[in-house]
């Protein structure tokens, strides 16, 4: 093999890489730079290069792909001085498309009557959804990027900082709220302790008196068309261990005198609990939450079908989850940075 | 995620020569050098500059209007010239009062 040959087939490879338009010229200075070295290594063995050698050097050289980068400066599809822009539209745009979605779902869900399988069909379709939005909003970032680059004398400082821009029209410096939320009174726990009391009484009599909730229509339920299939007693009995649950929390709470602060913990794990009593819901066999009641003989009343009621039911419990789950994934989120920002409050 | 102690040390080196090399270019191209000598004659005075970082300097203060070039017959061979412009003359001056400001600064501060 020769190694002029090696050398030549390396600055073929070379241009290869570089904008048409320039490849003569940087080719040309090239060849002169390298030839340079080259000559001095030979210099130095006082002989040709071998095509050991040869390879050697050009292996230290790198590849052709990346000697032609050398010469040509950074490039980017989204560069430094639109990207900050470019964040924020995504941000914008990927939670108007969430919320789009949502709704749009949600309002098909109801008027379409759509069953559980559309519904999960949704869901998995979210992440598709939000990629799509994401390439698109990426595409245009590119497309300014590229015009701006290579007609800058045409574009005017789409993203130069306004002039407009001024010191007085930034936000009210925003009250950092407490880690631990705001100090409550010893009176006040103690409130909270006695009415989480007499709530779970409440509930617990709700069974035996359902007027207790239900008033005077509690006289007309045993003659209505419809009772209550099982499942509802396993979602009565999981509300009453969430509540009595965070009741004795509170208690707790008093006798370790912790009570001038509701624990983020608490907080946190009272929300996620939340989310059971509506899981038990969702995961009701059939999606049945009413019945036919046998003691009722006669015909249901006109529009009456239950199959439609259960349907609603179940798609209100799967939009109620959708939003538990926003709302404590939010306060997570929430916790985490007033975490994060007392930690540095601390350091400091 | 930090970067680690010697990738962050690497990073602000870098960061530090990055601002002088255009200074020592400019300050080296008083003399007329193609490409490889430049990059020796920097060498040997001791700011090694990787031609990754040389090639595409030269043509950056090319494009700015600091440095002239021009394709001249040497040894048989045909090489790109580069040397400082007027207007890199009078941007190589202010650069050296500035360098020289910073220097007594950073002695003073040290």
């Amino acid at each position: 093999m020769d190694p002029m040959d090696l050398f030549e087939r390396y600055l073929q490879a070379v241009r290869k890489y570089l904008p048409r338009q320039r490849q003569d010229d940087i080719v040309a200075e090239l060849r002169a730079n390298l030839e340079a070295q080259r000559d001095e290594r030979e210099a130095e063995l006082g002989r040709p290069l071998t095509d050991g050698e040869m390879i050697d050097w050009l292996k230290e050289l790198g590849p052709p792909m990346q000697m032609a980068a050398r010469y040509q400066p950074p490039r980017y599809l989204i560069g430094p001085a639109i990207f900050p822009l470019y964040w924020q539209i995504l941000r914008l745009a990927l939670i108007w498309v969430s919320i789009a979605y949502a709704v749009g779902t949600v309002t098909r869900t109801f008027t379409e009557q759509r069953g559980p399988e559309w519904i999960a069909h949704a869901l998995f379709g979210y992440p598709g959804t939000l990629l799509t939005a994401a390439a698109w909003v990426s595409l245009v970032f590119v497309v300014l990027e590229f015009v701006s680059e290579r007609y800058p004398e045409k574009c005017p400082a789409f993203f130069a900082t306004s002039n407009h821009w001024s010191p007085t029209s930034l936000p009210a410096v925003e009250k950092e709220p407490a880690l631990e939320g705001k100090p409550r009174t010893l009176t006040t726990a103690a409130a909270e302790f006695v009415a989480g009391f007499a709530v779970l009484v409440w509930l617990l009599l709700v069974p035996r008196y359902p007027f207790l909730i239900l008033g005077p229509g509690a006289a007309y339920l045993h003659s209505s068309p419809l009772e209550f299939a099982p499942v509802l007693a396993w979602f009565y009995w999981a509300v009453v261990g969430l509540h009595a649950f965070q009741w004795a929390w509170q208690g707790y709470n008093l006798l370790a005198e912790k009570w001038r602060t509701k624990h983020l913990l608490q907080r946190l794990a009272s929300k996620a609990l939340g989310v059971t009593p509506i899981a038990i819901l969702i995961g009701a066999p059939g999606q049945i939450y009413l019945t036919r009641n046998p003691a009722f003989t006669g015909a249901l009343p006109d529009g009456m079908q239950v199959a439609t009621i259960n349907h609603y039911i179940f798609v209100s419990c799967v939009v109620l989850a959708f939003i538990v789950i926003i709302d404590f994934a939010v306060d997570l989120w929430k916790a985490s940075n007033a975490a994060r920002r007392h930690q540095f409050r601390t350091v400091l | 995620m930090s970067p680690a102690p010697d990738n962050l040390f690497e990073n602000l080196r870098l960061e530090l020569r990055r601002g002088c090399l255009a200074l020592a270019v400019l300050a080296q191209l008083r003399q007329e050098h193609y490409g490889y000598t430049l990059r020796k004659a920097l060498a040997q005075q001791g700011l090694a500059i990787d031609e990754s970082t040389l090639y595409p300097l030269l043509r950056r203060l090319e494009t700015q209007g600091l440095l002239a070039s021009q394709w001249r017959e040497e040894d048989k061979r045909n090489k790109r010239f580069y040397r400082l412009s007027p207007e890199g003359q009078r941007m190589l001056s202010m650069l050296l009062d500035e360098w020289n400001a910073i220097n007594t600064a950073v002695s003073n501060i040290l």
